[in-house]
């Protein structure tokens, strides 16, 4: 016998908190927070007119690409399935903050960090993936290839970083849980002997969320001046506004996650306390400045030159402090 | 079993750079070939803003259309109006005084400046370094108003006339001119030191589209293209028309023959100029008004011919003017820089990869709208027949001697 009530939590976490209205506003809202700020340091105003202080310009671009533009499908696309892609991509996104400490409704068991990285790495860019295959053109091609060169390095760089807090926090709860991990790393920044590991941890999964994001210098797939808009050439109409909403919850879900799994989200105060809730604020911005910031120092890389950028900056230190951590864990 | 079907799988992938691209802010076609990402061949197509500028300069008076050369281009306006308004004082043999010679310099200067100041903010843009674009961009205005303070506007300048400029500067304007001078001259130099020091940069310039001293002379490039091969030719310095030859200033080469050194070649060139400028401005001669009566000016032109060259902010620019004693002119050509720069250098883009493509062609800075030569129209038959470049510039399948073309 399922609990009435119980039914109706759940569909309250899905679709409310933390689920699809809140991570879209989130997406929404880091979205208008990148523009305004690299317009800031660009010397421009930025989005300004719709809503206060031009809050409501991403809401507004989307509702328009959705509603009011016509969709132009090339020769040879598969509209279906580029829709349905886009549609299971944003589901594995809705379906992450579930795991974390943010939800009302708390999904957490031992090695559930394999379930994170099952929905975050591997569904999304997937998806992503998919989305531009079935509105196929010269451009796309090109797009597509830089993205899976890119993947190859980044997502790996990622849980190679992410898996750092997750290890060490592992005999504090369940054992590699997404959870256990959000709750105990802010002690591990506080511990002499991890404290290294976790800054190493934290510079890797920061420079992946700047190739995961497609900022600059890794904004290669969708280099605008040399291949149009990359893998996201053909989109237009709804799936364009598909497209970007998915990237866009992608940015959140990931400057979200490294937010939670190394930061520490709002620990020690607790979720529902003004410290609280200001500290994970306050973490989450920085993060998202930190990202803006590089994006507006620096340029377009080559791909070779990405590539060996990530490996130096991401990869190397991550799977150093890996191997420290489980040196760490087993003495 | 016998073989039933071939599928060829083509090597390279076609990717179209332009008409319109976000890359370029003009329409021309880079039709790339590519191995991966790796640029196999590049064949490059024009003619999709062909205005018929000769023709049209043909059914107006001389003094017309020193208003329509200076719409050749919008960026080096000055520097085609020049050319044009030296061809026809040279077939009135009336020439300007020396108030308007150093005028003509000062505000050619001033146009160098913001043109390479233009190039190097697009160069930032295309390698994706937004806020350095914009930054570029904002002190660049500075320049455009000393334009605008010198000649009445800030890109379409109309300035020159036959045997004199059109607006004299006094003490005032002068006084806002070496302020407005002064303010753009560190951060010129603050933005050359960026591309001296900047990784990004660094990264996506050297080494890119060499092109060695050898190379540049064969391909007759001009120019800031040229010198950044180790080329030493400049128009400026072995014509000395207008004040050039009393305005002392360095021709500035470098040796590597990369991007890079043509984007520095620029920088270097943005500075001297700005200090032409000044010392144009500190010695302004007072023999006279430099305006002059263009009520007297005579209507009907002698009948000859002229060629003149002048250094444009993308190399040398050469105008004929054949007048036949009537008000029209019977023939003008026009031959610009970039003609020559973009069209012969197919060549360079082969061996890098995608992503360098735009970089090399940013880096000839190109002025399409400068290089559009031909519509071939066959309205008997209504065939079209394009033609090629390559034979355009002298070469292709009615290939001549190598000595005779373009």
């Amino acid at each position: 016998m399922i609990d009435a009530g119980l039914i109706i939590y759940w569909l309250l976490a899905a679709l409310v908190y933390p689920g699809f209205l809140f991570l879209t506003s989130l997406a929404l809202f880091t979205q208008y927070y990148t523009r305004k700020l690299s317009a800031r340091l660009q010397n421009r105003m930025g989005p300004s007119y719709v809503g206060p202080a031009g809050i409501l310009q991403p809401l507004y671009d989307l509702l328009k690409l959705i509603r009011v533009k016509e969709e132009v499908l090339p020769r040879n696309s598969l509209p279906w399935i580029g829709r349905i892609a886009g549609l299971l991509g944003l589901g594995a996104a809705y379906t992450i903050p579930l795991l974390l400490p943010l939800s009302i409704l708390r999904i957490h068991g031992p090695y559930d960090f394999l379930v994170y990285m099952y929905l975050c790495c591997l569904w999304i860019p997937f998806m992503l993936i998919v989305m531009s295959l079935s509105f196929p053109g010269p451009y796309t091609s090109v797009g597509v290839s830089r993205i899976l060169t890119l993947v190859t390095i980044c997502e790996p760089a990622y849980f190679a970083a992410l898996l750092v807090p997750v290890a060490l926090t592992s005999s504090m709860g369940d054992p590699y849980s997404v959870y256990t991990a959000s709750l105990n790393s802010w002690r591990l920044w506080l511990n002499p002997y991890t404290l290294p590991l976790m800054i190493l941890s934290l510079l890797a999964a920061l420079v992946s969320l700047q190739a995961k994001a497609m900022y600059q210098p890794f904004n290669i797939p969708e280099a605008e001046q040399e291949i149009i808009a990359g893998f996201e050439t053909e989109f237009s109409g709804p799936i364009l506004g598909l497209g970007s909403l998915l990237h866009d919850v992608d940015v959140a879900v990931t400057a979200l996650s490294i937010t939670y799994i190394i930061l520490g989200g709002p620990y020690p105060y607790p979720h529902l306390s003004i410290p609280g809730i200001i500290v994970l604020i306050a973490k989450y911005l920085v993060v998202m400045f930190l990202a803006v910031l590089v994006k507006n120092l620096y340029g377009r890389y080559r791909i070779e030159q990405a590539l060996y950028t990530l490996f130096k900056y991401s990869f190397i230190p991550a799977i150093i402090a890996l191997t420290l951590a489980y040196i760490y864990i087993n003495t | 079993m016998t073989i039933s079907k071939i599928i060829e799988v083509p090597y390279a992938l076609e990717i179209p750079v332009g008409p319109q691209h976000p890359a370029l802010h003009e329409p021309v076609l880079l039709k790339a070939y590519a191995d991966g990402e790796e640029v196999v061949r590049v064949d490059i197509y024009t003619g999709y803003n062909h205005r018929g500028i000769e023709k049209l300069t043909e059914k107006n008076t001389f003094y017309r259309n020193i208003f329509i050369v200076a719409r050749v281009c919008g960026i080096c306006n000055l520097v085609h109006a020049n050319c044009y308004v030296r061809a026809l004082e040279e077939l009135l043999e009336k020439y300007p005084n020396d108030r308007a010679r150093y005028l003509r310099v000062l505000a050619m200067e001033l146009e160098r400046v913001h043109s390479h100041m233009l190039i190097n903010a697009v160069m930032a843009e295309i390698i994706g370094f937004d806020s350095l674009f914009m930054n570029i961009m904002r002190d660049r205005e500075y320049v455009m108003k000393a334009k605008e303070v010198l000649t009445g506007n800030r890109v379409l300048s109309d300035y020159l006339m036959v045997g004199g400029v059109r607006r004299d500067v006094d003490s005032v304007k002068k006084d806002r001119l070496l302020k407005l001078i002064d303010r753009v001259l560190p951060r010129v130099k603050y933005y050359r030191r960026v591309f001296m020091e900047d990784d990004t940069l660094l990264k996506r310039m050297v080494g890119v589209g060499v092109v060695s001293k050898t190379d540049a002379l064969r391909m007759s490039l001009v120019g800031p293209p040229a010198r950044a091969s180790g080329v030493k030719i400049d128009v400026r310095s072995s014509e000395k028309y207008d004040a050039y030859d009393e305005i002392p200033f360095n021709v500035v080469t470098r040796k590597e023959g990369d991007v890079w050194a043509r984007m520095m070649v620029r920088w270097d060139e943005a500075i001297e100029s700005l200090n032409m400028a000044r010392y144009a401005l500190e010695h302004l001669p007072s023999d006279g008004n430099p305006v002059p009566d263009e009520r007297r000016l005579p209507r009907r032109f002698p009948p000859g011919e002229a060629y003149t060259r002048v250094e444009a902010p993308r190399g040398e620019l050469t105008y004929y003017v054949m007048s036949d004693g009537k008000p029209k002119p019977y023939r003008v050509k026009i031959r610009t820089p970039s003609f020559i720069n973009i069209i012969n250098t197919a060549s360079v883009y082969v061996g890098y990869t995608v992503a360098d493509l735009p970089v090399i062609l940013v880096s000839w800075d190109p002025c399409i709208s400068c290089m559009e030569r031909v519509t071939v129209i066959d309205p008997r038959t209504g065939e079209k027949r394009k033609v090629p470049v390559k034979e355009l510039a002298g070469g292709g399948s009615r290939r001549v001697s190598q000595r005779y073309s373009l």
